[in-house]
């Protein structure tokens, strides 16, 4: 059961949903939906829906991914951050 | 937010004479460098999540007073993830702390006030350590200590455990803190729906019983607000403390909830914690503009798709290179002076005598300790507690996480498989950050293929001293092959949808030269405290033995694996001897074989199949027991099984191949 529907979002506005895997380094997004199984985990470590993440680096060939939150640094493996959907905020220039 | 009445208090049963302090804390907060620097060095540390794998427990004296502190592995939250942050709440649960010093990463504030949160629920005295307050200020990010204090109710202090600042104080507030220990603090409270059902909880919570304590002293009371909260959340182990009529009522309120807010039960509890911590970050800290930091630079660099490979290799390569370029120089130059050593001291020693086989061998024990051994494991220590202190290995998990994907791990197990290069037993411990049994044996049994040092001194000194240092690599390069290779054989054998890798990327930081050495030393004790004598002991009963000719009934009993692999019977008591420990087989060659110079009594070939062999087949004794620990018995003896038909199959393979490039 994915979490985080965020109340305060306009329904007209609907953001593309995308995968973080799918996000180019440099960019700036916000989580929407974390799965419940992984989100035990990540929660406590400050990636939660509705936070905003910063896709740090990206390792080639199916390899993690770098992501900065609130100061923090994580990496998560690549079939992780393709189960959370963020939407873009800044893209990466 | 007021105290609800009737709230009990912490019962302390009886005070313990010397209190006992708990550091607790999420991982990379320092705990352990504080730990050190008032407990002396008796806990590892390293800059990389779940260091701390067990409790280390101290004996402290600070100005007089005498405290017991304990360093627990790093958890993020109460709930516990994997069984390193399981041992750490046992124990925080079970073994009654008089004290937490909750220490927190003062730059990572409002992620690590979930925690504080949590933990001030226990109902045990606390202090808060805010820690790194100058990684904080570097951050831009301004805490007001007072109001924190005042917001939370119970005493904070800002230190720099690197480098010494605010400990005393720290400690000054501990020591008062428990001997006036404060009343009952009261909750601070979240949403009134959530409140509510924690409320109706409670109330249905039978009244705590004092809980056993395993030092026999005093035991703490969990709070029945603690108890309500972590049900309604779904840990499993308090489910497990209550009876089966509470548990079904819990589900029901679970379902309540769920039901109201739309996410499940432990989704709205953790925002609750999150929104009240979010609250309390604003009110005592600001955030304002970070300065540059010359870190960030460095990292986008090494954790760079293409630079940061090359910089890992490179830094590989080097690390080998210097930990071989070192200790070959070292080694030729104690041999040469020990051999002189040995005719200036003992020079009317007749050869063929009992006396002469005694001294002699026990001469060749303390010599292989000090002229193969040390020369490589000090330098290969020096240089991973550098690599560890710095913070590099985390980043070396994240370049890693794909290429262990392909074998069935992930990056995680990149901590346990470079510890193993340096000896098995903690690799074995370190797998217990990760959450998954199956991933847990896949990275135990690698761990134990990797060469640790002391078969790294087996590689560097027969291979490499006696046919060359590209010998001593090429061996190193097929032993990352078998590795990678096993890792995919398991996983087809034992197929698991892992999780896959969290894991947070600490800050770099300058290593600092007193606590590498002191980890180096603690690591190198119980090679000098306990390997050595039992080298010496050994060397002295293989030279006995062979003085009264029994050797030659061990190597008649392993001559059918000594003849397959075209070896001299004589090593097969060495092998024997490398299974207590792996550096003896190689001193016991040097004894077996009577010479120290190898290369007279043993063919090129010989050299590669027997340095092959030992670094490969069995675990040697300790490392046995810590992987019984860690996978169990069953688990164990398949390791064992495995690892011994692998070091049989390519000793084979390169006795046939070198006798193939030979003609």
């Amino acid at each position: 059961m994915p979490i985080g529907k965020d109340p305060s979002r306009n329904p007209q506005d609907k953001p593309k949903q995308i995968p973080l895997s799918s996000v180019a380094s440099g960019s700036r997004v916000r989580v929407l939906a974390i799965p419940e199984r992984i989100a035990r985990q990540l929660v406590p470590q400050g990636v939660r829906p509705g936070e905003f993440l910063t896709v740090k680096n990206r390792a080639p060939i199916g390899g993690a991914i770098l992501v900065g939150v609130n100061g923090a640094t994580i990496a998560l493996g690549r079939a992780l951050a393709r189960k959370i959907m963020v939407k873009l905020v800044v893209e990466s220039r | 937010m007021s105290a609800a009445p009737g709230r009990q208090p912490l019962i302390t049963i009886q005070p313990r004479a010397t209190p006992r302090v708990v550091l607790i804390g999420q991982p990379n907060c320092g705990k352990s460098t504080l730990f050190n620097r008032v407990a002396g060095y008796h806990s590892e540390v390293s800059n990389f999540p779940g260091s701390t794998v067990h409790a280390a427990t101290s004996s402290v004296r600070l100005n007089g007073w005498t405290l017991e502190l304990v360093d627990l592995p790093g958890i993020y939250s109460l709930s516990a993830c994997n069984p390193a942050e399981t041992a750490a709440n046992a124990f925080l649960l079970n073994s009654g702390a008089d004290l937490i010093i909750n220490v927190v990463d003062a730059s990572l504030l409002s992620r690590s006030l979930e925690l504080t949160l949590e933990l001030r629920e226990l109902g045990v005295p606390m202090v808060v350590c805010l820690n790194m307050s100058d990684e904080a200020r570097r951050k831009g990010i301004r805490i007001f200590r007072e109001r924190l204090e005042a917001a939370l109710q119970v005493p904070v202090v800002e230190t720099i455990a690197s480098k010494g600042d605010g400990v005393q104080e720290l400690f000054a507030r501990t020591k008062s803190t428990i001997a006036q220990p404060p009343a009952a603090l009261p909750p601070l409270t979240w949403s009134r729906d959530v409140e509510q059902e924690v409320a109706e909880l409670e109330a249905r919570l039978p009244a705590p019983s004092p809980r056993p304590s395993d030092a026999g002293g005093s035991g703490t009371v969990l709070l029945p607000r603690f108890v309500a909260v972590k049900l309604l959340e779904g840990d499993e182990a308090m489910a497990a403390k209550v009876g089966a009529e509470i548990r079904s009522g819990v589900e029901a309120q679970r379902a309540r909830l769920a039901e109201k807010r739309g996410r499940t039960a432990a989704t709205v509890i953790m925002s609750e914690r999150h929104d009240l911590a979010m609250r309390l970050f604003e009110q005592a800290a600001e955030v304002g503009r970070p300065a540059s930091d010359v870190r960030d630079k460095i990292d986008n660099v090494l954790t760079h798709p293409l630079w940061g490979y090359v910089a890992l290799v490179a830094a590989l390569v080097g690390f080998f290179w210097t930990v071989f370029g070192l200790g070959s120089l070292i080694e030729k130059l104690l041999q040469a002076h020990l051999a002189d050593a040995y005719a200036y001291l003992f020079p009317h020693l007749a050869r063929g005598t009992v006396s002469e086989a005694i001294v002699r061998s026990v001469w060749d024990g303390f010599v292989g300790g000090a002229a193969i051994v040390l020369p490589y494991l000090v330098p290969f220590l020096i240089g991973l507690a550098i690599l560890e202190d710095a913070g590099y290995l985390p980043r070396v998990a994240y370049l890693m996480d794909g290429l262990l994907h392909r074998i069935g791990l992930h990056g995680t197990s990149t901590l346990p498989l470079i510890l193993g290069y340096g000896c098995s037993v903690p690799a074995c411990l370190a797998t217990r950050i990760l959450p998954s049994r199956r991933d847990r044996f896949l990275t135990n049994l690698l761990a134990t293929l990797v060469p640790c040092s002391a078969r790294s001194n087996v590689i560097f000194a027969l291979a490499g001293f006696y046919l060359g240092a590209a010998w001593a690599l090429g061996i190193f390069c097929l032993n990352a092959a078998v590795v990678v290779g096993s890792g995919a054989l398991m996983s087809r054998l034992w197929p698991e949808v892992s999780p896959g890798m969290i894991l947070e990327v600490p800050r770099y930081q300058w290593p600092q030269p007193g606590m590498v050495l002191r980890k180096v030393w603690l690591r190198i004790r119980e090679f000098v405290m306990l390997s050595w004598p039992l080298l010496i002991v050994g060397s002295l009963v293989l030279g006995l033995a062979e003085h009264w000719k029994w050797d030659r009934l061990i190597d008649a009993g392993l001559s059918p694996i000594t003849r397959l692999l075209g070896l001299p019977l004589a090593v097969g008591t060495t092998l024997v001897f490398g299974v207590l420990r792996k550096e003896l087989s190689m001193v016991m060659l040097v004894q077996a074989m009577g010479t120290a110079d190898i290369r007279h009594v043993m063919t090129a070939t010989q050299i590669v199949v027997f340095t092959i062999f030992v670094t490969f087949y069995v675990p040697c004794v300790a490392t046995i027991a810590a992987l019984v620990r860690e996978i169990g018995r069953r688990l164990t003896a398949v390791a064992i099984a495995y690892t011994f038909v692998l070091a049989t199959i390519l000793g084979l393979a390169a006795r046939l191949l070198m006798s193939l490039v030979s003609h």
